[in-house]
């Protein structure tokens, strides 16, 4: 079930429901998700039905910057349309972008956890 | 080290202490715990090494790292959760709790040990995480090394009121066990030990009053002083816990400048700032 704490909206179970009625509004719960589009959190660890591609060194580096990524970077694509999931040469999976024309936007990375701890 | 320390372990150790100021020179090595949710130790050591880094095993799922070209937090790997940059001293704690049920870690910040507990109970259960600050960091550790049973509250320990099956207490503590890090230890007076040692007394009492029958506590600080842990064992033993031995070493001190204290805090484990940082951790159940 979805539930709202003080760092966005989060899913929980049953279990975890129990404590959060007897304790009020937690900072955070269970897995992170995002308005629109899923969160790092849920790419990483659920089945998602969103199609993958596959970027090279250059792309891997500009995405986890907070960059879009260029055609050329692209090696291997499902879609040429939508949100995709962008991973790497060898599968690590660097979070989610989405077509626009030529490029891929990146809508989130996973450098959002250097960049955080930055700032 | 000041003098203050240096007379106060000279004491501790006997002659030891000569190891101790030797390895105080050197350099203080850095160790990573595998984020078994995510990847395998062999995979892990395969891909790093294809990175340069010359990597020992240390214990299971943690390795020291000898050298490396990238900095461990800006890999690839680090921010797909496939590790955490942690000493290995640290990985004892919650390696002693063994996890399960309804778990509570009551000082949680910046969540090293909170992710470590998680991966332990496979994401299963609940592990509620408290501080008094630092949420971001609790937070987004927790996220990266994607544990999903970790609720975070931002509150004073001592506020929480519930009955859990296990404890993890990882006391805010002087921090001298982190002498070879930090400048800062230097300049430790009894003044400040005593402040914390009140602090780490009350919060071991909540921990005792929130635990089940037979439910266990792990108290844990990387201080090197007796008054902040086994002291603290003491008070844990005068107030309805017994002591278990921890699995890493009976190296507890059970006379302190003169004090006796119970035979049984021998079962508590010391380890000194020689190979790493320094660490006390006690395992206690509720009688
Ligand atoms: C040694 S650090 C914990 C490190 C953490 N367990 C880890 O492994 O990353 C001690 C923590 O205790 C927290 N703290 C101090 N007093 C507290 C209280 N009364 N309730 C909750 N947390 C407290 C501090 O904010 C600090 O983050």
């Amino acid at each position: 079930m979805k539930i709202k704490c003080e760092a966005g909206e989060f899913e929980i179970n049953e279990d975890m429901k129990k404590i959060i009625d007897k304790f009020g509004t937690p900072f955070a719960a269970g897995i992170f998700l995002k308005q629109k589009n899923p969160s790092i959190q849920e790419i990483m660890m659920k089945k998602l039905d969103i199609p993958k591609i596959i970027v090279n060194k250059m792309g891997e580096k500009n995405f986890i910057y907070g960059k879009d990524i260029l055609n050329e970077s692209i090696i291997k694509k499902e879609t040429d349309s939508g949100k995709v999931i962008v991973c790497n040469e060898k599968g690590d999976k660097l979070g989610i972008g989405e077509f626009e024309e030529d490029i891929v936007k990146n809508l989130a990375d996973i450098g959002i956890y250097l960049r955080k701890e930055k700032s | 080290m000041n003098e203050f320390l240096t007379e106060r372990y000279k004491e501790l150790l006997g002659k030891d202490f000569r190891i101790l100021e030797r390895d105080m020179e050197k350099p203080c090595p850095r160790y990573i715990r595998v984020n078994t949710l995510r990847i395998g130790e062999r995979e892990l050591k395969k891909r790093l090494e294809e990175k340069e880094y010359v990597l020992r095993k240390k214990m299971n799922n943690c390795f020291r790292i000898i050298s490396s070209r990238i900095s461990p937090g800006a890999t690839i790997e680090h921010l797909s959760g496939y590790y955490m940059v942690q000493d290995w001293t640290s990985l004892l704690p919650p390696l002693c709790l063994e996890p399960e049920g309804l778990v509570w870690d009551m000082c949680a910040s910046p969540g090293g040990k909170t992710s470590h507990l998680s991966e332990l109970m496979r994401n299963k259960g609940v592990l509620l995480a408290t501080d008094k600050g630092r949420m971001r960091a609790l937070f987004y550790n927790t996220m990266r090394m994607c544990c999903s049973n970790v609720i975070i509250y931002k509150r004073d320990a001592k506020s929480i009121d519930f009955e859990f099956d296990k404890i993890l207490l990882d006391a805010p503590c002087t921090g001298t066990g982190m002498i070879r890090k930090t400048k800062h230890v230097s300049d430790i007076s009894q003044g400040e030990i005593d402040y914390l040692s009140n602090i780490q007394k009350k919060l071991i009492e909540k921990a005792i009053s929130s635990l089940k029958e037979g439910g266990t506590l792990v108290y844990s600080t990387c201080s090197m002083e007796p008054e902040e842990n086994e002291m603290i064992v003491q008070h844990a033993l005068n107030n309805g816990m017994k002591i278990e031995e921890t699995g890493f070493g009976n190296t507890g001190i059970v006379d302190p400048f003169g004090y006796e204290l119970d035979k049984d805090i021998k079962k508590t484990t010391r380890i000194w700032p020689n190979e790493s940082t320094g660490f006390f951790v006690a395992k206690l159940v509720k009688k």
